[in-house]
């Protein structure tokens, strides 16, 4: 008899441990993308349906489907909106967290990101295609090119901790996709630059707009 | 910090919040099946049918002051065996997600690369890899508690939550499992005598 099948040795068994980190990370993204879906899916379409095939007369199940129809149309053409306005909100709120600054903090706030970042934030407000996002879902969205895992931090300036932050990505007129984090007071305290017509890949923003070194 | 009763209310509440339970849980879930089916990718598939499972349940789990890790290693439990009954088909890839999400991974080599050196990782260790292709010819009832036993070094009070056995039936279930995989172990000797023992399933990484 091998002597690992007895029960002092199989309690004793080494048994591999592997850490998928990749995968762990991608799943998450589409869970929570599929939750956050799923929150915000109505119900009433399912029911307005069940409704109309089995208990109730022609009429009342003609008014069901036509209030369906409506749930229908506002979450196919309002979700999408809402979700670029409460954006587009938060750039706002980023806008006016900003200029309630002293202008040393603002200073501050400069050096950390780039200088241009209150005109980034304004075009943030007014961009059509502005979206949140949580670390997880760029990390799990872009990998390495998100811009979050080599980011260099001015000297004399904490570091900010990117997971806590929430971004804010849009499109600028010239065609140049920008990540911007804020912080729990909805100040920028993080931002890159995808910049098609440089021909490279996202890089982080260091003090004063330029690029900081790798 | 929240407990993780806290947890589950949140989550419950408000779905986006599931990512810390996942993060708490998934290396030891990720981890359970992978010992059982041997396989990297097969695994990673399960382990995404375990958590859409339970995030689908969460809204009518009901906190009992056991370990959240007890449910879904129930859920584990169940995916394997329907997986082992159905050997390899419907099983909901990562791929197939992304496509219902309309979403494209940036880092698809990092995956692959992921998969095929845990792979080689798990391949690594003989006496395991005896103990477990041994338990994969027993049936499920078996499979479950002994590797819940002995690859996840669950105590039997946590293998009685996990399984909804009461401790006797645990323990009986681990007294005839034992034995029948020394049954299996002679007769797999036996058949070497003729022809070498099945080789256990290996992708082999290109260099």
């Amino acid at each position: 008899m091998k002597k690992i099948l007895s029960n002092p040795e199989l309690t004793r068994l080494t048994v591999p441990t592997a850490a998928m980190k990749h995968h762990q990370m991608h799943l998450k993204y589409v869970l929570l993308s599929s939750a956050q879906h799923q929150s915000t899916k109505p119900n009433i379409i399912k029911t307005g349906w069940n409704t109309i095939m089995t208990k109730k007369p022609l009429v009342i199940g003609g008014l069901t489907f036509a209030v369906a129809a409506l749930a229908l149309t506002a979450a196919t053409f309002i979700n999408p909106t809402s979700s670029t306005a409460s954006a587009q909100g938060e750039a706002r709120a980023s806008v006016q967290a900003l200029t309630r600054l002293s202008p040393d903090d603002q200073a501050k706030v400069k050096q950390q990101t780039s200088g241009g970042i209150q005109a980034e934030l304004q075009a943030a407000e007014r961009a059509h295609d502005v979206q949140t996002f949580t670390y997880d879902q760029l990390l799990a969205r872009d990998g390495d090119a998100s811009g979050l895992t080599h980011r260099a931090v001015p000297a004399g300036y904490p570091a900010p901790d990117l997971r806590s932050l929430k971004y804010l990505r849009f499109t600028r007129t010239d065609g140049g996709v920008v990540t911007i984090g804020l912080d729990a007071q909805s100040l920028p305290v993080f931002e890159s630059l995808n910049d098609p017509n440089a021909g490279s890949a996202d890089s982080a923003v260091g003090p004063n707009g330029q690029a900081p070194q790798p | 910090m929240l407990n993780e009763q806290e947890l589950i209310a949140r989550a419950q509440a408000d779905p986006p919040a599931f990512g810390e339970l996942y993060d708490q849980t998934y290396p030891k879930i990720s981890n359970y099946i992978l010992r059982r089916v041997g396989e990297v990718a097969v695994a990673q598939d399960l382990t995404a049918e375990v958590y859409i499972k339970a995030m689908r349940g969460l809204p009518r789990y009901q906190w009992r002051g056991l370990p959240f890790t007890a449910w879904l290693y129930r859920i584990a439990a169940n995916e394997i065996a329907g997986y082992f009954r159905r050997q390899h088909h419907g099983l909901l890839s990562l791929e197939a997600l992304y496509e219902e999400h309309q979403f494209e991974p940036a880092a698809e080599l990092d995956l692959e690369r992921e998969l095929i050196e845990r792979q080689q990782q798990a391949e690594r260790y003989a006496d395991f890899r005896l103990v477990r292709d041994l338990l994969q010819r027993l049936p499920a009832k078996y499979q479950e508690v002994l590797a819940l036993r002995y690859f996840e070094q669950q105590p039997l009070a946590d293998i009685v939550i996990i399984t909804g056995k009461n401790l006797n039936t645990v323990k009986s279930l681990l007294m005839r499992g034992l034995q029948r995989l020394r049954t299996e172990y002679n007769t797999a000797k036996t058949a070497t005598q003729t022809q070498p023992l099945a080789p256990s399933r290996v992708i082999e990484a290109e260099e």
